[in-house]
């Protein structure tokens, strides 16, 4: 127990005395409080409070318990709940409290209520009347705890119950209210942001409102609003400049000072705003300069408020369009930071240091003797902001010093979150600029042992594509494979039993795959090595599988080992294990196959991947001849099984889809892929064939597939590291004054001699690479591992190239350089006049292909339903001035098909994007138009699309090896929407060249929306109301009424259907049913009732977002009509 | 936006908790435990802010007692410090002198000042004398019940 709570329990009686009223009602709590301080043991304690507890829920239950013995009980349940007990009896009691007390007890009640009970608890539908009532009371107080409880918990369901009310409030005469209307309406937004869509306009109000608080409080939704489409908002710039110019200069009243500094909560806020309107925007951002100039200069004084203030400034300064003097004052303010002697200080000034390093990197430069310092700190926290803040300032040459420091870190490190983002860090700066190939391996191996299974999978599939892609020459590769088998082998040869999984995983991938290439070293010493991990017990099944992949691959010759080893496995629990010891004795007893199916070092560029899956349609074909049920994918079976079954929940309903995710899942994460579907086929001449077969299509897989299917974080990973691309580039310029700044300066005795060796090879990059351009010598030297198929490590080659040409021309002040850093397309923009010799080459061999993709056609159309994305490349050649109507360039079997117009999407002086989208059943096709502008020939053009939110949506590039001279190769993806969102936004990139080497890259986003993916249910009125019955989710709303034309109902369901292709099912007097579905998945049924000059729209779905999804394009629909 | 805020002694004894997203018993039980256990184990002269998961953990001590919130990481954590002071500014002004067993056996007068000071996890109103006004309209009631209901409030 507390010291000062033993300390003063001698004190306590007289404590209690001086305190009045409140005190005597809370007397047995005092009591409970006091005698648990007294006990000793946790075992006392808890036999004390359950007899506390049972004696509570006994005097809840009694009739007798005034509604003020009540509120006592309800705090003391409170208090236990708070030790870790659980009171749940009180809840309802809580709820009643709410409900019944007076004014003070409702307070305790609404109190409890807030403490015990989270969003969703069932409990709280008890609680909607209670609330609603209080909005209603005249009462101020009530109305405030109402408001209270509303914005801390309240059902999302239920928020179209309330929210009349709260947005009456807004109008209320007193200020209280209104703010804390707000900030109710503001939780709203959070948690349904549709639904608080058509108040917009009253937010505004409230930002013009004159109180101040009041007006604050509405920041916090325009900031989230802004966040979300700052053009949006580009038009309130100047009122919040203004406001933010009233609060500088001290014209709000005294109380709203906080340490004498006016306002500052607002002023930050506003600040924040104001940095995400100037963000990209020239003339936006000229409109704030005065006042950020007015923020810098008058948060002088020494508080913490001001620096919290200042730390603000900085960041909008240099979020917004530059400007020179203002960057000057802002990088002073952040030497003040880093400078400061208080610890808090000293971290933001490294956040602020990390955050601004990218666009102007002298700035590290100017404070390497206090980093080297920071990177010492005994403090946890300020150490890892170091090297957040080194990751930033990484190059080749100082790399191998910083990814030291990191490992020493995470070494040390127990916190999971930190370990598993400092490796992946390390990983990426490994890979971008390791400087050779023991190193890189080495780093390698650190990593994998030191972050261990707590590693994204995608860093250990990123390691191995690398190693099995190879650059463009094949003895470097191999001497980088041969580096990581010795390796590997040297650590298998040790103790290998605290190897983390994934490790293991790994090492048995590479030596499977590169053994050969270590010849003085046994074949069967390395089956030997591969034997032993699988005995190990700490080796999970997974782990076994990989291991087992490695042997089948090096089984060669070694009949006797690999029979023995298959004898004892085939016995094995796991079936996976043992489906793949009957592969592995298969392949080595017939040496032949094992040569056919697993061909040695056989380069993976070669391997063609049958992603329609066509080897099987005979299969297929037989099976359906057979009387097999026709195929159908997942989201449909698990659809028909909920509406077989409407009241049967869950468990049952989940078994099968669940089954076979987890089956694509091994697939994609062990190599065990295809033979869990090979024996699926149960086809036993053609097992082991197939399943040979499959392993080949495993490889083929994991390279078309690392790309844009499972490896989004990787994606975001790269795209984030512009950061240190665009430093790259200013570094040229930013450096060499930095550098001659550096110069003159004497070398400052007090330094210890070791720091300086260690600042000089920490910044070493920074400084050495300004005098190799002073010389002249431009070139960076390139990421020494690049993917060859990659579009990004190829942007960055091609940008930072461009961008030392540039450099040349650019004159040389700081303010400039950052100029051309901030238009980064200005750096992408490719000057025009490369010679166009043709690549010898063709990258994948795909020119062939794409005939027998042609073939397949009809085949793959069948299983298109499959989540499968048919992307067929043909070029089409066409004349440039008819070229505006790409819509006849639609593939055949897609022109009849509903489709929308096309929009260009990007273009760029070569190649223009543009998109159009096909509505089909089970699918949205994307149509993608790449249109060659030039006259000369534009070779590799590959298209990528991303698309985050379409989960089960399989996405693949499209590749054409060449597009003729003003030329339009169209290509498209099936869309899959599962989870409704209300808008999803894609991206993707086009990589091309124009001359071999020289990869240009154009990217492109869009937006599709729900209603993209709404197609029409045809049901009759009978099956309506079946279906209606036995659906659960459902959501209600008053939706506008067209009343300018004929029957209003009629006029308004035909404007939906039109813009949502809904089905009109039927239409009885006042009331009408309609029907749609999200692709050929769930339902969703609407019913639409007049109501006065509103339409109340009710509608039910089993997907839980769904109603709510279409309810917003309703909404849309008719304001717009 | 703030996610959560608790108050714990130098024992690691929960004082005061306040969560602003909704969150599992669990999830809820499993952040108090890492807090305390993080934030004690800091050692003196350490800056006042740590990481947890994606979240920004700003604590600072007072006397016996631990103030810690958890925060987006768009959040200023000077601000947080802030927010923390005046919070304690607040409970100062209403208890005379603040200190731990004031918490310990009023906390539920410290819940009501916090609701009327933060709403969702924002500030909802940083002037003292406004606080303290609206919190004291709310006491009165509990002496003159009669008196109140027989004209308007504020």
């Amino acid at each position: 127990m507390s010291d000062v709570v033993e300390k003063t329990l001698t004190a306590l009686p007289s404590l209690f005395d001086s305190q009045t009223g409140a005190a005597k009602i809370s007397n047995r709590l005092k009591q409970l409080i006091k005698s648990i301080t007294e006990l000793t043991s946790k075992h006392d304690e808890e036999s004390l409070i359950k007899q506390e507890l049972s004696a509570m829920k006994e005097q809840v239950s009694a009739p007798s318990t005034s509604m003020k013995q009540m509120r006592e009980i309800m705090v003391r349940s409170m208090y236990c709940e708070m030790l870790g007990y659980d009171a749940s009896f009180s809840y309802i009691h809580a709820i009643k409290l709410a409900q019944q007390g007076g004014v003070m007890e409702k307070r305790v009640g609404y109190l409890a209520v807030s403490l015990f009970l989270s969003e969703g608890h069932e409990l709280l539908l008890l609680l909607v009347n209670t609330v609603l009532k209080d909005l209603q009371s005249t009462n101020l107080i009530e109305a405030c705890m109402a408001l209270t409880v509303v914005a801390q918990v309240f059902p999302k369901d239920m928020i179209p119950a309330v929210l009349p009310l709260v947005e009456d409030k807004l109008s209320h005469p007193k200020e209280i209210i209104r703010r804390k209307a707000v900030l109710a309406l503001y939780k709203f937004y959070l948690i349904a942001p549709n639904q608080v869509q058509h108040i917009h306009a009253k937010f505004r109000k409230a930002l013009c409102d004159k109180d101040p608080g009041v007006m604050t409080s509405s920041l916090h939704i325009y900031l989230q609003l802004i966040q979300e489409s700052p053009d949006a908002y580009k038009d309130l710039t100047g009122s919040f400049v203004t406001i933010l110019k009233q609060v500088v200069g001290g014209k709000l009243p005294l109380d709203f000072n906080y340490h004498s500094v006016p306002a500052p909560w607002l002023q930050i806020q506003l600040l924040r705003i104001l940095s995400l309107l100037g963000r990209d925007d020239q003339s936006t951002s000229e409109l704030m300069y005065e006042v950020l100039d007015e923020s810098l200069r008058r948060a002088e004084m020494n508080h913490n408020i001001t620096y919290a203030i200042l730390f603000e400034c900085v960041k909008a300064v240099y979020t917004i369009h530059p400007k020179a003097e203002l960057l000057e004052k802002a990088a002073r303010c952040i030497g003040n930071f880093v400078l400061s002697p208080k610890i808090n200080l000293k971290y933001l000034g490294l956040k602020a240091l990390t955050y601004v390093v990218q666009h102007d990197a002298k700035l590290a430069l100017q404070h390497q003797m206090t980093i080297i310092e920071c990177l010492d700190h005994s403090d946890f926290t300020i150490k890892r902001e170091t090297l957040e803040l080194l990751f930033r300032i990484t190059n080749a040459q100082n790399v191998s010093v910083i990814v030291e420091k990191m490992l020493d870190f995470l070494r040390s490190c127990s916190d999971e979150h930190t370990i598993i983002h400092l490796a992946g860090k390390v990983a990426e700066l490994a890979e971008k600029f390791a400087p050779d190939n023991s190193w890189f391996i080495q780093t390698m191996n650190d990593v994998f042992s030191i972050g261990g299974d707590l590693l994204q999978q995608d860093i250990s599939n990123n390691f191995l594509r690398l190693l099995a892609e190879g650059s463009e020459s094949k003895e470097e590769d191999d001497q980088l494979r041969l580096y990581a088998v010795d390796s590997y082998l040297t650590l298998l040869n040790g103790d290998a039993s605290h190897l983390p999984q994934r490790f293991i995983q790994v090492m048995s991938w590479v030596v499977g795959e590169y053994s050969h290439l270590q010849e003085c070293v046994d074949q069967s010493e390395v089956i030997r090595l591969l034997m032993k991990l699988l005995e190990q017990k700490s080796v999970s099944s997974e782990t076994r599988v990989w291991i087992l992949s490695a042997l089948t691959k090096i089984s060669d010759g070694q009949t006797d080992l690999i029979l023995e080893l298959a004898e004892s496995i085939s016995s094995s629990q796991d079936t996976i294990l043992r489906q793949q010891a009957h592969e592995l004795r298969h392949l080595s007893l017939d040496s032949k196959l094992h040569e056919w199916v697993l061909p040695r070092g056989a380069a993976w560029d070669d391997m063609e991947v049958d992603s329609s899956l066509s080897f099987l349609d005979g299969f297929v074909s037989e099976a359906l001849a057979a009387g097999a049920a026709p195929y159908k994918p997942p989201h449909q079976r698990q659809e028909e099984l909920c509406e077989q079954r409407a009241l049967n929940l869950e468990p049952y309903s989940f078994s099968l889809p669940v089954s076979l995710s987890s089956c694509s899942i091994t697939d994609r994460h062990s190599p065990t892929l295809l033979s869990v579907s090979s024996g699926l086929s149960g086809n036993s001449t053609e097992l082991s064939q197939k399943a040979g077969a499959s392993t080949l299509i495993l490889e083929g897989v994991k390279r078309v597939w690392g790309k844009d299917g499972y490896l989004p974080q990787k994606e975001t990973a790269v795209t984030a590291s512009p950061v240190d691309e665009p430093s790259a580039a200013v570094q040229p310029v930013g450096q060499q004054e930095a550098a001659e700044r550096l110069e003159p300066q004497p070398e400052p005795s007090t330094q210890t001699n070791d720091k300086q060796q260690l600042a000089s090879s920490l910044f070493v990059g920074l400084s050495t690479q300004s005098s190799t351009s002073l010389l002249g010598k431009s070139e960076a030297p390139p990421p020494r591992f690049r993917k060859k198929p990659r579009p990004h490590g190829s942007s960055l080659s091609s940008s930072s190239s461009s961008g030392t040409s540039e450099k040349s021309s650019s004159s040389r002040t700081s303010h400039n350089t950052t100029d051309s850093f901030l238009y980064g397309s200005l750096l992408e923009e490719e000057p025009a006049g490369f010679d166009h010799t043709p690549k010898s080459i063709t990258a994948n061999g795909l020119g062939q292909n794409k005939d027998v993709k042609e073939d397949r056609r009809t085949n793959t159309s069948q299983i298109l339903g499959s989540d499968m994305v048919i992307v067929r490349p043909n070029t089409i050649q066409h004349n440039p001035s008819t070229s505006s109507d790409l819509t006849t360039l639609l593939p055949a079997d897609l022109k009849d098909l509903p489709h929308s117009d096309v929009i260009s999407l990007t273009s760029d002086p070569s190649l223009s994007v543009s998109s159009c989208r096909v509505f089909r059943d089970e699918a949205l096709l994307l149509v993608i138009f790449i249109s060659n502008s030039t006259e000369t020939d534009i070779r590799d053009v590959a298209v990528q699309l991303n698309c985050d939110q379409l989960e089960t949506v399989s996405l693949r590039g499209n590749i054409v090896d060449c597009l003729e001279g003003r030329s339009v190769s169209v290509c498209h993806y099936a869309l899959l929407m599962d989870d409704p969102h209300t808008n999803v936004s894609f991206t993707g990139s086009v990589s091309y060249q124009i001359q071999p080497g020289h990869t240009n890259t154009l990217s492109f986003s869009g937006t599709l929306s729900t209603a993209d993916f709404i197609r029409p249910l045809v049901v009759t009125t009978d099956e309506y109301g079946k279906l209606w019955l036995s659906l659960s989710h459902d959501v209600k709303q008053n939706l506008k009424l067209l009343t300018d034309a004929g029957d209003p109902l009629q006029t308004t369901l035909n404007a939906l259907k039109d813009t949502l292709q809904l089905h009109i099912v039927d239409i009885i007097g006042s009331e009408g049913i309609v029907a749609c579905r999200l692709l050929s998945g769930a339902p969703c049924l609407l019913h639409c009732r007049v109501n006065g000059s509103a339409l109340a729209m009710w509608l039910r779905s089993p997907l839980p977002a769904l109603p709510d999804c279409i309810l917003y394009h309703c909404q849309r629909a008719l304001a717009q009509h | 936006m703030m996610h959560f805020l608790l108050l714990f002694s130098r024992q690691g004894k929960l004082r005061l908790q306040k969560w602003f997203l909704p969150l599992p018993e669990r999830d809820r039980k499993k952040i108090v435990k890492d807090m305390t256990t993080m934030v004690l184990a800091r050692k003196p002269r350490t800056c006042n802010f740590m990481h947890w998961k994606d979240l920004k953990i700003v604590y600072k001590r007072y006397a016996s007692l631990y103030f810690c919130c958890g925060l987006e990481n768009q959040d200023n954590e000077l601000l947080a410090l802030e927010i923390l002071h005046r919070y304690v500014e607040l409970l100062d002004k209403y208890f005379g002198n603040v200190c731990e067993l004031d918490i310990i056996f009023n906390f539920e007068k410290a819940y009501f000042i916090l609701d009327e000071f933060l709403m969702g996890g924002e500030i909802q109103e940083t002037s003292k004398q406004s606080i303290a006004k609206s919190i004291e309209a709310s006491d009165m009631l509990q002496e003159t019940m009669e008196e109140y209901m027989s004209k308007p409030a504020f």
